[in-house]
């Protein structure tokens, strides 16, 4: 039997949340004496061959999808209809991606399986000989646990896992052809309108907006000190809704889901479903006016304080310094 | 959920968590789809809109608030919605119902509830019904025959032209609340029927003991609370974060 993960590319790299499923399928493959076969939907042309694998995969399949249709996602659900119906995978794991989290429910139905999204755990249940997952609910201020019978389609939540090497090993890779969509007649055009950077994966340091920064003019100076220090900019869902940040950095339980070194948190109360899109931040400094504010208590050093007073003092500290 | 203090999330013996003092409200995801719907509308007077909701009687309160805004039909389905409700059960109700009322060409849902937070049902209606699915919508906008979609990809913001009929789900973007009611539309709203279909009044209906999915078999929550320290004074609180900076980006190789 076989544990499949859907596999991402970007720049011609496994993008982390890939690396991540990946991981937890090398996992699950412990406990359910399964191998890993990572699919991918890739144009043959830009394939590296032989592949090589550094998180535990046993090989690779690859269904050999043009470049122009790589944001296709009607063709992409039937290849792995298709791929689906050829393997027949017991478990099928989606990176923590917004394809991914749309794929796992859509192919469950089309199978008539199990799907789940959002996992943050997967393991094996000896009793029901299924698996037990859980994921957040209730705006992540409780987790349900989940009785899941294979074959199912998993999406995981990003961060969730530690990266595990192990080690460079070339691995098979199986090329096969892919389908045809169907059913996506009526879509007429898609393009790209505005391109979302994903640097904000990268950094160590990250300063997140909330409403308590009180305006767009405070939000360019705490871009302009995020500049000095080669951190990210990113904004709560207040933030987003305001207009001042674009929704491809809202950070929090419905946007992005990071792990830095370093996390400074402005004028931000602190709800649950934002606190779980930096729960994984090594160090969290915060800054609220209400010294009650819930955001103090998943921080390590905070100031009750006007977020404008705090930006002034870094920025007079700063020119002292520089 | 933000009503709810940190200390009242306790999972019971029955495996629930009480939140009857809670409000009930429209979910912001829903509330992006109904005013969607309403702008929808605005721009043109002939398209007809109906919002819909499974559940039970205290449900209905939503349904007058889509009244009041000037929705012209409201339907509920009666039933259950707990938490344990496998997506699968509620998107082949919602699916029956869609089906009960004809010629819908455009059916708008929220991403996710905000208690099972299972961020299924609307993409597993689309594959119910037949149709396309675009997932994680910012805006919609009418153009002749058409309709142009922005939404949210693992690369940025995509526009995609379409023709219906299609199942959108909606997520937050900005300066897109819910529009307000009069009073005097709120207060007309309640002399205004909601339309009530039960299970049994749905013809195709498939079974919903029978859809697949998982059964949550265990409610927990996780105290994860730090000891924070609080610092009085601005400008040792200015001097400890630039020196947090300074080591993270001394590590990163970049100068401070």
């Amino acid at each position: 039997m076989t544990i499949g993960v859907v596999g991402e590319r970007r720049d011609g790299k496994l993008t982390r949340e890939s690396c991540e499923a990946i991981c937890r399928a090398v996992q699950l493959k412990k406990q359910l004496a399964m191998s890993v076969e990572l699919v991918l939907m890739e144009p043959k042309g830009v394939f590296d061959s032989p592949w090589i694998d550094r998180w535990g995969a046993d090989r690779v399949v690859v269904y050999d999808l043009a470049d122009s249709e790589r944001w296709n996602m009607e063709r992409k659900l039937s290849i792995l209809e298709k791929y689906v119906q050829e393997t027949k995978p017991a478990v099928l794991l989606f990176a923590g991606s917004i394809q991914g989290q749309e794929f796992a429910p859509r192919l469950a139905t089309r199978i008539g399986a199990s799907g789940l999204v959002d996992c943050v755990t997967v393991s094996a249940d000896s009793k029901s000989k299924g698996l037990s997952v859980t994921k957040p609910i209730y705006g992540g201020n409780a987790y349900g646990e989940y009785c899941v019978m294979t074959p199912c389609f998993l999406a995981l939540r990003a961060r969730q896992i530690k990266l595990e090497e192990k080690g460079e090993v070339a691995i098979p890779v199986e090329w096969r052809e892919a389908v045809k969509a169907q059913g996506c007649d009526s879509i007429v055009s898609r393009r790209l309108q505005s391109a979302a950077g994903h640097d904000l994966e990268d950094k160590k340091i990250l300063f997140v907006c909330g409403r308590g920064i009180g305006n767009k003019e405070n939000l360019e100076r705490i871009k302009g000190i995020a500049e000095i220090s080669s951190a990210g900019v990113a904004g709560t869902k207040k933030a987003i809704e305001n207009g001042w940040l674009p929704l491809e950095v809202l950070v929090g339980q419905t946007g992005k889901i990071l792990a830095p070194e370093l996390c400074i948190v402005l004028g931000a109360s602190g709800a649950t479903p934002f606190v779980h899109g930096i729960a994984g931040a090594e160090k969290i400094i915060a800054i609220n006016k209400d010294e009650d504010a819930r955001i103090f208590e998943v921080s390590d050093l905070g100031r009750s304080d006007d977020c404008e007073q705090v930006i002034a003092a870094i920025e007079r500290k700063l020119e002292e310094i520089l | 959920m933000d009503q709810v203090l940190s200390a009242d999330w306790v999972v019971q013996e029955d495996q629930t968590i009480d939140l009857s003092y809670a409000n009930r409200v429209i979910n912001t995801y829903d509330e992006q789809g109904l005013e969607t719907m309403l702008r929808l509308k605005d721009a043109d007077p002939n398209c007809s809109t109906i919002a819909m909701t499974l559940g039970t009687k205290e449900t209905e309160s939503m349904l007058t608030k889509a009244l009041a805004l000037q929705v012209e039909k409201a339907i509920r389905i009666d039933g259950e919605t707990a938490i344990s409700q496998p997506p699968q059960a509620v998107a082949r109700i919602l699916c029956a119902g869609i089906k009960k009322i004809g010629e819908v060409d455009l059916v708008l849902c929220g991403r996710q509830a905000s208690g099972s937070e299972n961020g299924q049902t609307g993409l597993i209606l689309a594959e119910l019904l037949g149709w396309p699915c675009i997932s994680l919508v910012t805006e919609v906008l009418k153009r002749d025959d058409r309709l142009v979609i922005l939404h949210q990809v693992d690369e940025g913001i995509e526009e995609v032209v379409m023709g219906g009929p299609v199942v959108l789900t909606m997520t937050q973007s900005a300066d897109h609340f819910l529009r307000m009611a009069t009073l005097r539309d709120m207060m007309d709203a309640k002399k205004k029927s909601i339309i009530h279909w039960r299970l049994e009044d749905l013809k195709e209906l498939q079974s919903v003991k029978e859809a697949a999915g998982a059964s949550l078999s265990r409610i927990f929550t996780i105290e994860e609370r730090k000891k924070c320290v609080m610092v009085e004074d601005a400008e040792e609180f200015a001097d400890r974060m630039i020196e947090e900076m300074r080591r993270v980006s001394k590590s990163e190789g970049v100068g401070l």
